[in-house]
């Protein structure tokens, strides 16, 4: 199995396009930590389903924003688990893909930048930080990060969100020249809209069908699509590869 | 699998030794294979190659002066550093074969060791070592204490060479022909192929040079009664090889003759927090894996343990996660080399012991790759020292200073050989005559442990000097020999 004896971390990974990455890891054959925020019952379920299908996982509260709940996961696995080799930063502060009542620029205040920014450069801070000497530890760690399409086009200007994602791809590269050296590979997903999944339940018919006119597929991404990427860069099928983002979009943005 | 053979002599004659029979060892691999044809030899042949190669420094050798052999030398080496030389050829498609070290390392580095051998460098080497440019061994020479010396090579040095780094063993068939001393070598068939083509490129420079040496394989095991003729016959002996071989040689040999030894020897590296900062730390690391992963650790030079001083901008531990990583892509470019079932077992349980370590506990992280034993780097949070099994293993120790790194060494003193520092100059010099009183005696750079410059000291002894016995004409002579003149008054 591509996986076998890896453990991996997913964060926000009990719900989306997180849970569909936490059931094809596990598939693979790694112990999967499903990270969640609050939903213990829907991501101890996601635990049950993946041992079902004779995996092994294990769900970890911990508010990613939150330094010291994220040492405290990290903590955990190390003791429960003793290795790390996969990080999926998946979290994010919640956001509605909601086209109608976005914010214009004009309405937007600091706070919705905040609490994007939160939720993804804060968030990889603490995940990473904590993570490193762990991850450090081994021959070979993959780290993938969740960032989006809009970051390159963005049909539909969320400002803050954008901000947020812009970060995780600055990092991700930044990260990828300082952490090639201890064998650990940076990389990025950047879905197209991801369809159904709570986030993006508000993006009604009309604009999805705009969009699916665009997508050289013919149709929006699922978190299935997301999941098959994300497998592959965090498999030896992706050595050598880092630094990197992958858009899986159905070809909309051809980067 | 290459089916082409290629035929290859592992030994050299003097020309006039004729008519003899030969026999054939074929090493095959992966990596293609080789013929190598060797004399079958007795202890008449031995006697035989010794009344030769005396007779022929008595009419040819040394009558050259010093400047004359290494116009000789140099100009065979010169020849090695054309891509195109036939032997050079010749070596770098049988070494991979015979060796298994990398065949693109072995290319790198013998390009780089034979400049070694250049007019220049060999110039410089006898400079350093007796100066006046080596005039002393061809004439008697004004001394400072109002007489004139000369010095002399032994009448026959009996070589025993090892075959652990293709080449190594031209250092001491270059120093014997300075002193002008001819040589019975005894070669190994684990690499024979380097001193034998050598000479045969000083053959063809100049034959009756070359006629001074003779370089025979056997097996010290089948060849005991070879060895005791040769060491009856020399009037000094330099051996090559591990503890045991050293000190077999010492015991036969007795105590009056001269005996040089490059035994087993330690190295290590010690990094200063001043070397780790986040600039500098990228071509350290690079550095200190090519000292680890060049030859595969099995030159003398090569660092056995590491020393990393915390408060860096990188931590010891850190820095020994990217070490792992370092060794991991030298494998891809330059894997290696075979190992035999011993070499893997000392590898396995060298880990074993360090995963206890780890299991117990102990501040110990093993870095490795499961069931592949191409590397293994092994993190002590503490100070301490460990002789590595060799072949890409490596023990790391934390230390909050490199001074603490004295004690751990003490107890290693006659193995001590190279040191590999990177600290800033101003203690650069206390911490190298720290290490000098331990027993340390070559201090290099990181990246440069395994390449020694021409006029190092070897195992921290001279190589000429401790070859040589001196005649001196005192003063007292030289004034009444004055007064012997007839034409005196």
């Amino acid at each position: 199995m591509l996986l076998e004896n890896k453990v991996a971390l997913v964060t926000g990974g009990s719900r989306g396009i997180g849970a569909s990455i936490s059931k094809k890891l596990a598939l693979a054959g790694a112990f999967v930590v499903v990270n969640y925020l609050k939903n213990e019952a829907r991501a101890n379920e996601l635990v049950e389903e993946i041992e079902a299908d004779g995996g092994r996982a294990l769900a970890i509260v911990a508010d990613v924003r939150d330094e010291v709940a994220v040492q405290t996961m990290i903590k955990q696995i190390e003791q429960q688990l003793g290795v790390l080799h996969i990080v999926v930063n998946n979290a994010f502060t919640p956001y509605e893909f909601n086209p109608k009542n976005r914010k214009m620029l004009a309405d937007l205040t600091w706070f919705d930048y905040q609490s994007q920014i939160d939720g993804s450069a804060r968030a990889l801070m603490n995940v990473m930080q904590a993570g490193l000497p762990v991850l450090k530890r081994n021959a070979s760690s993959k780290v993938v990060n969740l960032t989006s399409d809009l970051v390159n086009i963005p049909a539909t200007p969320y400002h803050d969100y954008v901000v947020g994602k812009s970060a995780v791809m600055g990092l991700n590269r930044s990260m990828a020249v300082e952490l090639g050296a201890f064998g650990i590979a940076v990389n990025a997903i950047a879905p197209g809209l991801t369809y159904p999944t709570e986030s993006s339940q508000f993006t009604k018919r009309d604009v999805r069908d705009a969009i699916i006119e665009k997508t050289p597929s013919q149709r929006l991404t699922t978190p299935e699509d997301v999941a098959g990427t994300a497998l592959y860069l965090v498999s030896d099928l992706s050595a050598n590869v880092t630094g990197q983002c992958l858009f899986v979009d159905g070809g909309l943005h051809m980067g | 699998m290459n089916k082409t053979v290629t035929t290859i002599p592992v030994y050299h004659l003097p020309s006039v030794i004729t008519g003899l029979e030969f026999e054939e060892l074929t090493i095959e691999n992966a990596h293609g294979s080789v013929k190598m044809v060797s004399p079958v030899l007795s202890t008449d042949l031995i006697s035989k190659l010794v009344v030769s190669v005396k007779e022929k420094q008595r009419a040819y050798l040394k009558k050259q002066t010093t400047a004359q052999i290494i116009d000789v030398i140099g100009e065979a080496a010169e020849k090695w550093t054309d891509p195109n030389y036939h032997l050079r050829q010749l070596a770098l498609k049988t070494l991979p074969i015979v060796t298994g070290y990398d065949a693109s390392m072995i290319e790198l580095e013998l390009k780089r060791f034979i400049r070694l051998f250049r007019k220049k460098n060999l110039r410089r080497f006898v400079q350093s070592e007796i100066g006046l440019f080596g005039n002393v061994l061809d004439d008697f020479q004004p001394n400072a204490s109002g007489g004139f010396s000369k010095f002399y090579g032994p009448d026959l040095i009996f070589q025993v060479f090892s075959g652990n780094v293709p080449g190594i063993q031209l250092w001491t068939l270059v120093t014997a022909l300075l002193v002008k001393s001819p040589t019975i070598g005894k070669l190994t068939f684990a690499e024979a192929i380097m001193p034998s083509l050598f000479v045969s490129s000083l053959a063809e420079v100049d034959q009756e040079l070359a006629d001074s040496i003779a370089l025979v394989p056997w097996r010290s095991e089948e060849g005991k009664a070879l060895e005791e003729v040769a060491i009856e016959k020399a009037d000094a002996i330099i051996v090559y090889g591990g503890e045991k071989t050293v000190n077999s040689i010492h015991e036969k040999v007795g105590p009056n003759k001269r005996v040089l030894t490059y035994g087993y020897k330690i190295g290590f590296a010690a990094i200063g927090k001043e070397a780790l900062t986040t600039d500098r730390y990228p071509k350290l690391l690079d550095g200190l894996a090519a000292d680890i992963a060049l030859y595969d650790q099995q030159s003398c030079l090569a660092p056995q343990s590491v020393f990393i001083e915390e408060g860096g901008a990188v931590s010891p531990l850190e820095f020994t996660s990217m070490l792992k990583n370092a060794l991991a892509n030298f494998q891809s470019k330059h894997p290696r080399a075979r190992l035999s079932e011993n070499e893997l077992m000392s590898i396995e349980s060298a880990r074993q012991k360090a995963e206890i370590e780890a299991f117990t506990g102990a501040e110990t992280t093993v870095f490795k790759i499961e069931k592949n034993l191409d590397y293994t780097v092994v993190y002590h949070g503490r100070v301490g020292f460990e002789p590595s099994p060799l072949n890409r293993f490596i023990n790391v120790f934390a230390v909050s200073s490199l001074d603490e790194i004295l004690n751990v060494l003490t107890p290693y003193a006659q193995y001590l050989q190279s040191a590999g520092l990177a600290v800033a100059p101003k203690r650069l010099f206390r911490l190298a005559d720290e290490l000098g009183a331990v027993g340390v005696n070559r201090i290099a750079a990181i990246g440069e442990m395994n390449h020694v410059p021409s006029g190092w000291h070897h195992d921290g002894g001279f190589n000429l000097l401790d070859l040589v016995r001196v005649t001196d004409i005192e003063a007292s002579a030289e004034y009444a020999s004055e007064s012997f003149d007839s034409d005196v008054e």
